[in-house]
């Protein structure tokens, strides 16, 4: 008996596909962001640290921006 | 953050760069002590119940003077690199443009009593958890449970219920049974989505060592340390992070190998069944694995209906846990420091580890023995008496 390259590399494809998370440790990605280049930002309101008020990234507009979506810790 | 701050605070004084942060934290004050701290004033946004559903912090994204995301995580601090591929270009506007969005009519979006769409009690519970406030809370705790009873399997409905349970608990509102209703949540949100790093920062905020990547909050003493240096205030917390909180991550669980002599073996103190001290005990997780640890966050309140109060010119209060065999604890004896005032009433909360056996093969609900000595008064100018309550330590064990 012996396997043909392509059957060995199928073999292999299969065993990662259907394999619960094995893509992801596989290859030592974190999740993706959620967020897509050349797609508008969410148009959703939260409210401010600062007083509490609805804001959102229209509030910002015309201006260029760095956005950090993150934590303290 | 504070890198692409300093590395950018000419662009952002040429009025050529806006920064802009959302933060994801279940205490948004604690960010507001942090920008203080590295000096960056810029304008911050509060999602924390998630509403961009956003999978893991930190994000960075250049988004264009129409709205527009330009450069997901650009490289961290190459200034040169975003001036050229951002800054200095000039793009088009999306074909579709959306106005400003605005905060929800609460009326309009109240799905009716039967209902059993989920995404509306959702989407209703959003609306009310973040511009309904405090004296929405309980509503919107309602209506996310209305949309997890519909839909169990949303993760995100999940995890936002839990979300108001805990701010709930960490208020004058607080019910008995919400900080453990948060965990609850928490954790099956995660177990639905177990790639959801928001979910399981969620966790190990209040979780063990062994659990952590990193001590959530241990930055604080610092911050205020070095703010009162130069001659600031530090911004006040609402809810002062412990425990768990400042906790450093642990690769090896320890229990404690000194002797520790129990102080009532015989259990010959006089019992309070709660009519003077109630006591709620969390476990963080709720469930593990054979082998895994858990914390206890063992949380101690006087019954203020009766005016009980703490009697602080004795000893500390104690706690002695009894583990079955083949568990192993931090410390079977622990004491919680008394405040100097004679008396007092405030909330007493300690925490500790313990680890479940490797060997146990089936799942299983497990009770921990311990046990509280403490002394307590009854009204003003009352009696003052030593007391046992005991308690027990119960956490789930199952293989996954």
């Amino acid at each position: 008996m012996f396997y043909r390259p392509a059957m060995i590399v199928w073999s292999i494809l299969l065993t990662v596909l259907v394999t619960p998370g094995a893509g992801v440790k596989a290859q030592g990605r974190l999740p993706s962001t959620g967020f897509e280049v050349g797609q508008p930002f969410p148009a959703i309101a939260l409210p401010a640290l600062e007083d509490g008020r609805p804001a959102s990234m229209a509030d910002f507009k015309g201006k260029k921006l760095l956005l950090h979506v993150f934590a303290s810790w | 953050m504070p890198g692409w701050h300093e590395a950018t605070k000419d662009l952002q004084n040429d009025g050529k760069l806006q920064m802009v942060g959302i933060i994801q934290e279940q205490h948004p004050d604690r960010a507001r002590l942090f920008m203080q701290w590295k000096r960056m004033g810029w304008p911050i946004l509060v999602d924390s119940y998630n509403l961009l559903e956003v999978p893991v912090v930190p994000i960075t994204l250049a988004v264009d003077e129409h709205g527009v995301i330009r450069q997901i995580n650009p490289p961290r601090g190459d200034v040169e690199r975003l001036e050229r591929t951002f800054l200095s270009q000039t793009f088009d506007p999306p074909a579709q443009s959306t106005g400003a969005p605005v905060a929800p009519d609460l009326i309009a979006l109240k799905p009716p009593a039967r209902s059993g769409d989920a995404a509306a009690w959702k989407q209703y519970g959003d609306a009310l958890a973040v511009w309904g406030g405090a004296p929405r809370r309980d509503d919107a705790i309602s209506a996310y449970g209305a949309a997890v009873r519909s839909d169990a399997e949303d993760a995100m409905a999940q995890f936002r219920l839990g979300v108001a349970f805990r701010m709930r608990y960490d208020s004058d509102a607080r019910r008995e049974g919400d900080f453990r209703a948060a965990v609850e949540r928490w954790t099956q949100a995660l177990d639905i989505n177990p790639n959801q790093y928001i979910f399981r920062r969620r966790i190990q905020q209040y979780g063990p060592r062994l659990d952590k990547p990193y001590p959530f909050y241990d930055w604080v003493n610092t911050a205020r340390a070095e703010l009162e240096a130069r001659g600031e205030v530090p911004s006040p917390l609402v809810v002062e992070p412990r425990g768990a909180e400042f906790a450093q991550p642990a690769r090896t669980f320890t229990a404690s190998s000194a002797p520790e002599d129990e102080p009532d073996p015989r259990g010959r103190v006089l019992r309070d069944e709660g009519q003077f001290i109630t006591v709620e005990i969390i476990a963080v997780p709720p469930v593990i694995e054979p082998g895994a640890t858990t914390r206890f966050h063992v949380v101690f309140r006087p019954v203020l209906q009766n005016l009980s109060h703490w009697n602080n010119e004795a000893e500390e209060l104690a706690f002695w846990i009894d583990p079955p065999r083949g568990w192993e604890v931090e410390q079977r004896y622990l004491t919680l420091a008394i405040p100097p005032e004679a008396v007092s009433q405030e909330t007493r909360t300690l925490e500790v580890e313990v680890r479940a056996p490797e060997s146990i093969r089936f799942g299983r609900n497990m009770s921990i023995p311990a046990y509280a000595l403490y002394y307590v008064c009854e009204d003003v100018n009352g009696v003052c008496m030593y007391r046992r309550q005991d308690v027990e330590l119960q956490v789930a064990v199952r293989r996954q």
